[in-house]
């Protein structure tokens, strides 16, 4: 068989072998464009792997070495963890403050969302022509309105705006 | 024409791609008669007495400066933009979305060293990139190969005849998300379920880090039980003895700036099945089967049907053998010392 007729004849061959698959499950790599929140929250606690200490020389002086090296972690141990506890501490509050926050942007940003669209409506209603919004095409009045976005409730005794920034939901500034 | 070239890198180590380039580089300056300095960022304390810190680099304006970019290199920006003679030559950065899942660290690398990587070109005299793929990713217009010398790799593998329902199917490279190596299991356990019982698969490498790798091995073992073997801290002879050894190459990587291991797999006469990504379909050529299709029951089939057609194989090898000829050692070393005196030319013209 040439080369060129290969693919040809693995495309048919693959076609009728169709019914023999193998068990689902395991390792399946997927691109993201970034951690998500339960990743950041996980990584934020750090556990080193202490056997990870060791000597890069070969033979016995890097044995000799790897000893020494664990023996000094074995006595400074206490103090190890007294480091870790206090970095874990401001990592996790700062991942937690972080997936607060973009629950809060999300939340938001359907607020102005339905703002945006109760004002066009009620623009429609009177008869205002809105100025054209600078980098947006013609607005189409009529269109169905978004839905009411889910209200974020604090819990009862929790701050109502733990990051400040309520009086951005007034929804974006400019003119309309 | 007697230049005085310095290199600088990222960072320097032993078991480093980038720096046994750079060193195999030297050795063709020197035998040019050509002088300079080799430099890196961070240098492993086993390579201090090869490189010097790029920091106490301080070239005349008549000097040219040769950097192999495959990381976020701090400082590098400025040394070239404050010296009017340079080469960048690209090689391969990996897209981060492969590692945010994976292995962060890397995501963040990858990430920086792409963000850079278009200020670093643009502050070079000439900038190049190791393949086409990687020089247009990049915005360049020169390519200069990987220096692929054959003679390091010991005698040329010949023809094989793999056991009827068998074949040892290979895959040497890092143990990285974007190399998909979940897609080359699943593709040698569709093999061995629809055509060949006995084939096994070998994969050769390092992974990204040790939970990356136990989750490529977990699938290994659960989909191929003792058909799976994963190696890693091979020297130069036992992998190619592993490539000698084995009947076919498949290559699922999904991002490859070049993919040295297909011409490895050229030189020890292997076929090679594949996925046309990146730099891969470039290097191969029409040597190597390559397929885009998503279903992995055609690269099981693709692998089935090269080890069961003694004409292929030969057919393949044979065109194998021409792709190293057009990336034996004189084209690199013609591209680089063109390169090279280029970036005089135009700096002179200044």
């Amino acid at each position: 068989m040439r080369p060129e007729d290969a693919l040809t004849h693995a495309r048919r061959l693959a076609g009728e072998h169709a019914a023999t698959t193998i068990p689902p499950g395991g390792l399946e790599v997927e691109r993201s464009d970034q951690p998500s929140d339960d990743q950041l929250v996980q990584w934020a606690v750090i556990e080193p792997d202490l056997r990870e200490v060791r000597s890069t020389r070969p033979g016995p002086v890097g044995k000799a070495v790897t000893a020494v090296k664990q023996g000094q972690l074995r006595l400074l141990g206490q103090y190890h963890a007294q480091v870790q506890s206090v970095q874990n501490r401001l990592n996790v509050h700062l991942s937690l403050r972080s997936t607060l926050m973009r629950e809060e942007l999300q939340a938001m940003k359907a607020e102005i969302r339905f703002l945006r669209g109760r004002v066009e409506e009620l623009e429609g209603r009177a008869g205002i022509v809105p100025p054209p919004e600078p980098g947006h095409g013609a607005q189409t009045f009529g269109d169905p309105l978004p839905e009411a976005p889910t209200p974020v409730n604090p819990e009862p005794g929790e701050p109502s705006d733990p990051f400040g920034v309520a009086d951005l939901s007034d929804g974006p500034e400019g003119p309309r | 024409m007697s230049l005085v070239v310095h290199q600088v890198i990222g960072g320097a180590g032993p078991y480093d791609a980038i720096t046994n380039q750079a060193l195999r580089f030297r050795r063709l300056f020197d035998r040019w008669g050509w002088g300079g300095t080799d430099a890196a960022v961070h240098i492993d304390p086993r390579m201090t007495s090869k490189f010097v810190p790029m920091r106490s680099l301080v070239p005349h304006p008549d000097e040219v400066i040769f950097t192999q970019y495959s990381a976020y290199t701090p400082g590098l920006r400025d040394l070239l933009e404050d010296h009017g003679r340079s080469l960048v030559l690209c090689q391969n950065i990996t897209p981060p979305e492969w590692f945010w899942q994976y292995d962060p660290l890397t995501a963040l690398q990858c990430y920086l060293g792409r963000r850079d990587a278009e200020r670093v070109m643009g502050a070079a005299t000439v900038p190049a990139g190791a393949s086409r793929y990687t020089a247009e990713e990049f915005g360049a217009d020169t390519v200069i190969p990987i220096l692929f010398e054959a003679e390091r790799y010991g005698r040329r593998g010949e023809l094989r005849e793999p056991a009827p329902a068998g074949g040892e199917v290979l895959f040497v490279g890092r143990l990285c998300p974007h190399k998909r190596h979940d897609s080359l299991v699943r593709a040698v356990a569709l093999l061995r379920a629809r055509h060949r019982p006995d084939a096994t698969l070998r994969i050769i490498g390092e992974p990204v880090n040790d939970h990356y790798g136990a989750m490529v091995q977990e699938l290994g073992e659960r989909l191929l039980g003792d058909a799976f073997t994963w190696e890693r801290g091979l020297t130069q002879e036992e992998l190619a003895d592993r490539y000698r050894g084995a009947d076919a190459l498949c290559c699922m990587s999904e991002h490859e700036g070049f993919c040295v291991p297909i011409l490895e797999a050229f030189h020890y006469g292997l076929p090679v099945v594949g996925r046309p990504s990146g730099g891969v379909a470039e290097v191969a050529g029409d040597a190597a089967l390559l397929t885009a299709d998503e279903d992995l029951g055609v690269v099981a089939a693709l692998l089935d049907t090269v080890l069961g057609d003694r004409e292929l194989r030969a057919e393949l090898l044979e065109r194998g053998r021409r792709r190293l000829v057009a990336y034996d050692e004189t084209t690199t070393a013609g591209a680089l010392r063109t390169a090279i005196e280029r970036v005089v030319a135009v700096a002179d013209a200044h």
